[in-house]
């Protein structure tokens, strides 16, 4: 009998793939720090693992204002203090780049004009994208 | 005819009433003497007196001679004339085709001489005709078959050709081959008495035919109602492949969980496994970066690999940079690694022009077979790098497909 399943981090409770597989085969998908449940369905982009009641729930927002417009001078910078570590951030527009943060605090500057959308993903939140507009 | 002298001399008698009675048995004694008073007429005869005379001796010859009795009837000039008495307690016993008659009386009838048997086919002397004679007082009448009815009248003739009466006015009946229940002994009717074909169903008791009369292989499908053998008829395990028609077993007669694995055959069912991840993951140039992994047991059968992500990478100034951006990717069986077969297979690469390179984003699929699984389970993993302008994956996917049982 095939069955939804979802793999999460075992220590964090971050949902990194879901899937089908057959029952007797659930197990077999979680790797080393993974753990594997059976018979539930869940997204690994909005929902989380909850450690402590065992079962899947939504993602907190990322706190903070999803619409900024600064001028395209490469020195004033768009802030986001207190993230999580590591958090993933993508910006796409007229420039693109993708890197990770690692030290808890992200500050943009563009050069560009144009209109820039910064995908911020940091777990335990729900991934956040945010619309910058540089002038 | 003399005279016979009758001289009786009386005693002296001093009663009275004794010498009157003795006068009048003297008187009784001369008449019939006939010689000292009475009628010559009413003097009675003796044998003696007979046996002069020619013609009555020749009757007292016949009848034996003087030393024996004279018969109860002398006639003189002619036969008897008198008719037979008639005949009684006529009985008619019926046998399968014969009736036999018998009655009484003949022994009666001084002058028998036989009796006439007269028969009718139904109850009206008028009507039956003279079937036989005998002089016996019983008569078998062979009939011929059974079931037929007649009527029987009896009369004695005499020795002079006259009959008698008939023994009634109404007939005697019997009917052949009336064989009653009663008639026949227990047990008595064996086989060979029964004609072929010739018991019916109502000559069959309910329930009266026990297995033991059934023979074996003797009750074929013909015998057997529709819809009239139920499922407590039929002995466990007595249905085989052969008695079950092609297709004619339908999902609803499977139980649940009812099949297993050894009921299907190898190579016939496809078992599939899928993962997938929709959020991004950031590549790095230095580390594989394992973008999703599953895990299948085929039994040693190959495995299909069906894998989709979209990839992107990051614009480049490809003049100032060492080449375009790029995402290549590698597929590992465990720790060996089938696709491609060595090294990384680039998958998405930026385009440069003159100046810089736009962002590229390119969504992926990837159908690859591993022939050779190891036994047990086997983790398969995409792993993925770019090559150091930045790139990412995201929607990532993998469905594993072993052809199994």
């Amino acid at each position: 009998m095939i069955q939804s399943y979802i793999i999460y981090n075992t220590t964090t409770g971050e949902i990194i793939r879901t899937g089908f597989a057959p029952a007797d085969q659930i197990a077999a998908q979680a790797g080393p720090g993974e753990t594997a449940v059976p018979g539930v369905t869940a997204n690994d982009v909005s929902d989380r693992w909850d450690l402590a009641t065992g079962s899947p729930v939504s993602k907190d927002p990322l706190p903070g204002a999803a619409l900024f417009a600064v001028p395209a001078d490469g020195t004033t910078t768009v802030d986001f203090p207190g993230l999580p570590n590591p958090a993933t951030v993508t910006v796409t527009g007229p420039v693109s780049d993708s890197f990770t943060v690692t030290d808890g605090s992200l500050s943009l500057t563009f050069d560009t004009p144009g209109s820039y959308k910064v995908e911020i993903n940091a777990f335990p939140y729900a991934n956040k994208e945010i619309e910058i507009i540089a002038t | 005819m003399p005279a016979v002298d009758v001289s009786i001399q009386r005693p002296k008698i001093d009663d009275p009433a004794l010498a009157r009675t003795i006068a009048q048995i003297t008187e009784l004694l001369e008449s019939l003497n006939g010689a000292r008073r009475g009628r010559e007429l009413d003097r009675v005869v003796t044998l003696r007196d007979l046996a002069g005379d020619t013609e009555a001796a020749s009757i007292i010859t016949s009848a034996g001679g003087v030393a024996g009795s004279l018969p109860s009837t002398i006639v003189s000039g002619g036969a008897d004339k008198t008719p037979p008495a008639q005949l009684s307690n006529l009985t008619v016993a019926s046998a399968a085709i014969n009736n036999i008659l018998s009655w009484d009386g003949t022994s009666l009838i001084p002058n028998y001489s036989y009796t006439e048997i007269w028969r009718a086919s139904s109850d009206n002397l008028s009507l039956a005709v003279l079937h036989g004679t005998t002089t016996a007082e019983v008569f078998a009448d062979d009939v011929g078959k059974g079931a037929v009815t007649y009527y029987y009248w009896v009369r004695a003739v005499s020795t002079a050709g006259i009959p008698g009466p008939y023994n009634a006015t109404a007939g005697t009946s019997g009917t052949t081959g009336q064989v009653l229940n009663g008639d026949i002994a227990d047990v008595a009717i064996d086989t060979a008495k029964i004609a072929d074909l010739a018991v019916v169903t109502a000559k069959i008791a309910n329930a009266a035919i026990t297995n033991a009369k059934i023979a074996n292989l003797a009750v074929d499908t013909a015998k057997i109602a529709d819809l009239a053998v139920s499922s407590a008829k039929i002995a466990n395990l007595a249905v085989g492949s052969a008695q079950i028609a092609d297709a004619a077993i339908q999902t609803a007669k499977i139980a649940d969980l009812a099949v297993d694995t050894l009921k299907i055959k190898d190579q016939a069912v496809t078992v599939p496994v899928s993962a997938s991840a929709d959020g991004a993951l950031s590549l790095s140039s230095t580390v594989d970066t394992n973008i999703i992994s599953a895990s299948l047991d085929p039994s040693s059968s190959p495995v299909n690999l069906a894998i989709s992500f979209v990839a992107s990478v990051n614009g480049s100034d490809c003049n100032a940079d060492a080449g375009p951006g790029y995402v290549e990717v590698r597929v590992v069986r465990g720790s060996t690694q089938i696709w491609p077969a060595s090294g990384y297979a680039t998958v998405l690469e930026a385009v440069c022009g003159s100046s810089a390179a736009p962002g590229q984003i390119s969504g992926i699929s990837l159908n690859i077979r591993d022939s050779s699984p190891a036994a047990g389970s086997n983790t398969y993993y995409v792993y993925a790098r770019d090559g150091g302008q930045g790139g990412s994956v995201s929607f990532r996917s993998m469905v594993l497909s072993g052809v199994k049982k």
